[in-house]
């Protein structure tokens, strides 16, 4: 016997060579014959019904395929030119911000590049008599075939050709704030923005428009970065318009923010009368304590 | 190893996995279950067998589950037992029967009463002709366990069978 093991007892070996046991009826064999056949089979199902699926996957990508090419016209890349910039005053029931019209002598004074006069600020009497924020400028756009803006920044921001960049910021810009402001949040600070920074320069009322639009936006995220964008402009008519939203309770905890982050005089006086009143002295605080306990934002917009 | 060779050399191995279940049952009825059982989990398994084995072996193991397994289902069901119609190898007497061939099925019976972890180790040492190392990587035991629980059925079918020696 070919094994390891020790037999030490050849008695007991050659007694248990003896062994007969019944053995299987041909029947029997030919039983189990069959159910292993039985089982091959039902076992190949799964592999049959793989193969059929992926065969028919593979069929009818193709056929896509050849629909696709044998009918279809090449695609044409119609890109529009950029409609040239024309400012109107926007409608008020299209305006969040808008009270009444902005006079010509305020339209004036809000455009004015230079820093105003230092002034003091009284909210107690400033407050009933403020005027209203400068209405949203709407630029003259055809929303309805207008490229959607999120498409046109994210083309802006892709794009290798400074010149192509500068054409669809021009393009963007001209959809008005109303539809471009989170798109701008979005092109701002890449370069896709300093391709068109002389433009945006020339066009600042309608892109700060946009910013001004994004503080409506559903999303915090995006208001959130419209309020630091709007802070680092720091201009004084942005600052302005700011102080004509707190007043005129619209979007006041967005514009509150934006003037505890600007550095110039008039927000910090305005802030520090505003702090005092009991309207604004709760939202103020709490707008100075969360910028105080932000880290530094400096250099995040360029 | 594709199907098709899997398929060929179970039913080439099919007469030993059918003599190592009567042999491990005592019945050939009971074998065809176990057989059959196995075949199933065999079926199963299929892409399972890497050829660190020989196939025979691997499906030698496959064998002894569904014999355990059968065990187990009639132990639920104790009035079915295995032992039922095996004969009692003390009962008879070898003189009067004097036959070959009845002297072999009271060994073959003696050896299908031995306690189900000997009769494994036994059948296939005795007459699968499998070494100690093979066995225990059979059963999942170690090579020593696989020589004494030899030793303890080999001392057990002398007792039983000690008529015939002597």
């Amino acid at each position: 016997m070919p094994n390891q093991l020790p037999a030490d007892d050849p008695a007991l070996d050659a007694l248990l060579d003896t062994a007969r046991w019944p053995e299987m009826s041909a029947e029997a064999e030919q039983r189990l014959r069959r159910q292993w056949l039985r089982n091959r089979s039902h076992s190949r199902w799964p592999a049959i019904l793989s193969t059929i699926s992926v065969a028919a996957v593979v069929v009818w990508a193709a056929s896509l395929w050849l629909v696709n090419h044998t009918s279809k016209r090449p695609l044409e890349h119609v890109v529009r030119a950029p409609k040239p910039l024309v400012i109107v005053e926007a409608s008020s029931s299209n305006n969040p911000y808008a009270g009444r019209p902005a006079t010509p002598l305020e339209v004036a004074m809000l455009r004015l590049p230079e820093k105003r006069p230092e002034k003091s600020v009284n909210l107690s009497t400033v407050a009933p008599s403020v005027q209203p924020p400068d209405p949203v400028h709407e630029v003259a756009s055809d929303p309805v075939n207008a490229i959607d803006p999120i498409i046109l920044a994210d083309r802006a921001i892709l794009s290798n050709d400074p010149q192509e960049r500068r054409r669809l910021i021009g393009e963007l810009v001209a959809q008005g704030p109303a539809r471009c402001g989170p798109a701008m949040l979005n092109v701002l600070g890449t370069r896709a923005s300093e391709s068109a920074d002389t433009d945006l320069r020339s066009n600042s009322a309608v892109w700060t428009d946009c910013l001004f639009a994004s503080l409506d936006d559903g999303r915090i995220a995006v208001r959130q970065s419209a309020v630091r964008i709007l802070a680092e402009i720091d201009g004084p008519q942005t600052t302005a318009r700011l102080e004509g939203m707190v007043n005129h309770n619209i979007h006041r905890r967005e514009a509150i923010a934006a003037l505890v982050q600007i550095r110039s005089t008039d927000a910090k006086d305005f802030l520090a009368a505003a702090a005092r009143s009991p309207d604004f002295g709760g939202i103020v605080l709490s707008a100075m304590l969360q910028h105080s306990s932000q880290p530094s934002l400096q250099g995040t917009i360029q | 190893m594709d199907r098709q060779t899997f398929d060929r050399l179970v039913l080439e191995h099919l007469p030993a996995m059918q003599r190592l279940a009567v042999r491990l049952t005592g019945r050939t009825d009971l074998a065809e279950d176990v057989v059959q059982t196995a075949l199933l989990k065999a079926s199963g398994a299929w892409n399972t067998f890497r050829g660190e084995s020989a196939f025979r072996t691997w499906l030698l193991q496959i064998v002894v589950h569904a014999f355990r397994d059968e065990l187990a289902k009639r132990k639920r069901h104790s009035s079915d037992s295995l032992d039922t119609e095996l004969i009692d190898p003390k009962a008879a007497d070898p003189v009067a029967n004097a036959g070959a061939a009845e002297l072999g099925r009271h060994v073959a019976a003696a050896v299908s009463n031995l306690p189900p972890r000997q009769r494994e180790v036994l059948v296939l040492h005795t007459y699968e002709q499998l070494n100690d190392e093979q066995i225990a990587r059979m059963l999942d035991i170690s090579p020593q366990n696989v020589r004494t629980t030899l030793h303890l059925a080999r001392q057990r079918l002398r007792t039983m069978l000690q008529r015939f020696l002597d």
